[in-house]
């Protein structure tokens, strides 16, 4: 249904590219796709899990947890981007025609990735996750340059051989299953499958997580797989990098939890995936220190921080108890918020002075005090300060590593951890501080502080959890942890 | 597989594992893509021979898919590419075609040997079957590594998609019908963007040799 809407706002936006067209669509098509989604989410979390079509499309806790995130961030970034594409156009950097292609790829990849939410079966779910990759390919070359080129044809081919693993990962489980459910479509439902799970062919099973954990694990950027994402972070327009890292890598990140759960059940154990996934979370993590530390490209520094944050999900969901999963989570949703609303305003920021280069950018505070006053909020929303939401969340994952007797690895986690939030510190108050150039237009109006809101909700979700958002959490952990 | 003959099918499999070995051997991209295309004709006549055999109409259907999506659509979408580019040669840089031919015999042993554990199959006929399909994943792989242009690395690419399509035929008989033309459509979506992209590159670096694309780092 928003699946629909989605695809129907992509055709319309190749009608025209007038700015009053592409603003009125959009705001349509955005209206649309919150109302039903969020139906579909209220539906879901009432209900426990909510159908269409029978069954067709299916959703359960952990499907509209991933759902909310794509609907609040595409609403957010497709808001901002209209600002942000006609400035652009504006500067004589895009050709007007060129937006109604923008838009279309957006809502294209909006589709898809509600395609791989929506659906309970894993084959078409590698089928969506394949579109995603499509879908952001020319947005990320969006510019046509040549480093835009590089980084596009990077991503594509990088994206492309880790997706076949993963297919072939699914052909191995289809091999597993079809035995027990028959060959058709239902072998690989994520339903039907925990019910024959502890009967199929170990080795098979074996291999296809194997094959899936490196496929998958190149979408969601895990090291040593992660080469593609900072360059296509990088050089695609600032909302197609909020949209990337902040939805993106949590449907690739969706997709092996989905492996997860259902391995959980087979004679493999719970530990076989879970250790794997732990594994890539330390790499990543430990991995990035440096790389952050050294960055002088902000939108590089982000991306980095992006494959760092994929790591404490892994390492908490690989974790596998009801604490460390719950954390995981909440994370996955606040981090989602905060890199969405970074990327934004870092996005304006670069817009405003022309390069990507931190060292080039001083003073923002006399000269854009509203926008300096966001990128504090993101930056220790991002690094994970108390009072903000994902200091709770990065607590209780990383509270779930000394229970589950790993006190070095938890020291290691920590460790990482502050040295990022040293890096971060560095780079962003000297950016925020020091003399600005005079090239900078100042002033800007306080309407700028909107863009705030995502930082916001993550800093009320410190202080308190609503009872509603925490039943829903407990429902997701339920899924993962039980199955379906 | 009831209906096809052990005979027929080794037949078939040398053809795949031949086609194979020549794109690695191949110095001109033109000829790589010609043994690509008799290769994805091969696989799509093995499925429709295994369709009509069964009588199972799904199987032929996408036989039939096959042999017009991938094996005549794609070949004509890449000749364009090369003409425009006048891309001949394929690019060897760490190793030379006879090298590559040697390390290919390699990986093809290694095919073999990984494949052994899930020999669980029932004819023999599937077991050379599977490690041709994991051979020519690796072949893939390899063409990718060793080769430094864009189109090369494509069919690099297509290599291990056809390698993987073959894997699944023989350890499932067939995916889903919904999934297999998923996968279809993915890659042939794919592949126009992958020409769109060509055209950028070739206007921003008049060549296709990815070498030169080495700004983006740290």
């Amino acid at each position: 249904m928003f699946i629909g809407v989605a695809v129907i706002a992509a055709v319309g936006m190749l009608v025209s590219a007038k700015d009053t067209y592409l603003k009125l669509l959009n705001s349509v098509a955005l209206v649309l796709l919150t109302l039903s989604g969020g139906w579909t989410i209220r539906q879901t979390f009432t209900q426990g899990s909510y159908q269409y079509g029978q069954g067709i499309l299916y959703w359960d806790a952990l499907s509209a947890l991933l759902l909310s995130v794509i609907v609040i961030i595409a609403v957010y970034v497709i808001l901002f981007s209209l600002a942000y594409m006609e400035k652009e156009v504006h500067e004589k950097k895009l050709p007007r025609t060129r937006l109604k292609w923008y838009y279309f790829w957006i809502w294209i990849f909006i589709a898809t990735m509600l395609l791989v939410v929506s659906t309970p079966n894993l084959g078409v779910m590698w089928v969506g996750i394949e579109g995603t990759t499509l879908a952001t390919t020319l947005l990320v070359g969006f510019y046509r340059n040549k480093k835009a080129v590089e980084a596009a044809w990077k991503y594509l081919i990088l994206c492309t051989v880790g997706i076949s693993f993963a297919l072939l990962g699914t052909m191995l489980l289809f091999a597993a299953a079809a035995p027990h459910l028959g060959q058709s479509l239902i072998a690989l439902d994520w339903r039907m499958l925990p019910k024959v799970a502890n009967q199929l062919d170990l080795n098979l099973v074996r291999l296809g997580v194997l094959f899936t954990l490196v496929g998958y694990g190149a979408k969601v950027g895990f090291v040593p797989m992660h080469a593609w994402l900072p360059d296509a972070h990088s050089q695609a327009p600032s909302p197609v990098s909020a949209l990337l890292s902040a939805v993106l890598l949590n449907c690739a990140l969706y997709a092996i939890l989905r492996w997860y759960s259902l391995t959980r059940l087979t004679a493999l154990g719970p530990d076989f995936m879970g250790k794997i996934l732990m594994s890539f979370g330390f790499l990543s993590l430990a991995l990035m220190v440096g790389f952050i530390l050294m960055q002088k490209d902000v939108k590089r520094l982000l991306a980095y921080s992006s494959v760092e944050h994929m790591g404490i999900l892994a390492i908490g969901f690989g974790l596998g108890t009801k604490e460390a999963v719950w954390g995981a989570s909440l994370h996955l949703l606040l981090h989602g918020l905060t890199k969405a609303n970074l990327f934004v305003i870092i996005g304006s920021l670069v817009q405003k002075t022309g390069t990507r280069q931190m060292p080039r950018m001083r003073g923002i505070f006399k000269v854009w005090p509203y926008t300096g006053i966001i990128m504090v909020l993101g930056l220790l929303g991002i690094t994970g300060t108390p009072p903000f939401g994902t200091f709770r969340s990065e607590l209780s994952i990383l509270a779930g590593l000394y229970k589950m007797d790993h006190p070095l690895l938890g020291f290691l986690a920590l460790l990482c951890l502050t040295l990022i939030f040293a890096g971060f510190l560095y780079h962003f108050l000297q950016m925020l501080f020091g003399k600005p150039r005079e090239s900078y237009q100042a002033g800007e109006s306080v309407s700028t502080l909107v863009l705030a809101a995502p930082i916001l909700v993550v800093l009320v979700l410190g202080l308190f959890i609503p009872q509603s958002l925490n039943q829903a959490l407990n429902q997701v952990v339920k899924v993962i942890l039980g199955g379906v | 597989m009831s209906g096809i003959s052990e005979n027929w099918l080794n037949l078939v499999l040398l053809v795949l594992l031949a086609s194979g070995l020549s794109i690695v051997y191949s110095s001109r991209v033109e000829k790589a893509l010609n043994w690509w295309t008799v290769q994805t004709v091969a696989v799509s006549l093995l499925i429709l021979a295994q369709g009509i055999y069964q009588n199972e109409l799904e199987v032929i259907f996408v036989g039939i898919l096959l042999l017009i999506g991938k094996a005549g659509v794609i070949p004509i979408l890449l000749r364009r590419v090369l003409k425009e580019s006048k891309t001949e040669w394929v690019g060897e840089i760490y190793l030379k075609r006879a090298s590559s031919l040697v390390v290919a015999g390699g990986l093809t042993i290694i095919a073999y040997d990984v494949t052994k554990p899930l020999m669980a199959l029932p004819q023999s006929g599937f077991r050379n079957g599977l490690a041709v399909a994991i051979a020519l994943i690796f072949f893939g792989l390899l063409l990718m590594m060793i080769r430094k242009v864009a189109i090369v690395q494509v069919l690099g690419i297509l290599l291990i998609d056809n390698g993987i399509f073959l894997a699944g035929f023989f350890l499932t008989q067939g995916m889903p019908l919904l999934v297999e033309m998923g996968s279809m459509f993915d890659i042939l979506v794919g592949i126009v963007i992958i020409v769109i992209l060509s055209k950028q590159m070739l206007e921003n670096y008049d060549s296709l040799n990815v070498d030169h694309m080495r700004s983006l780092k740290g």
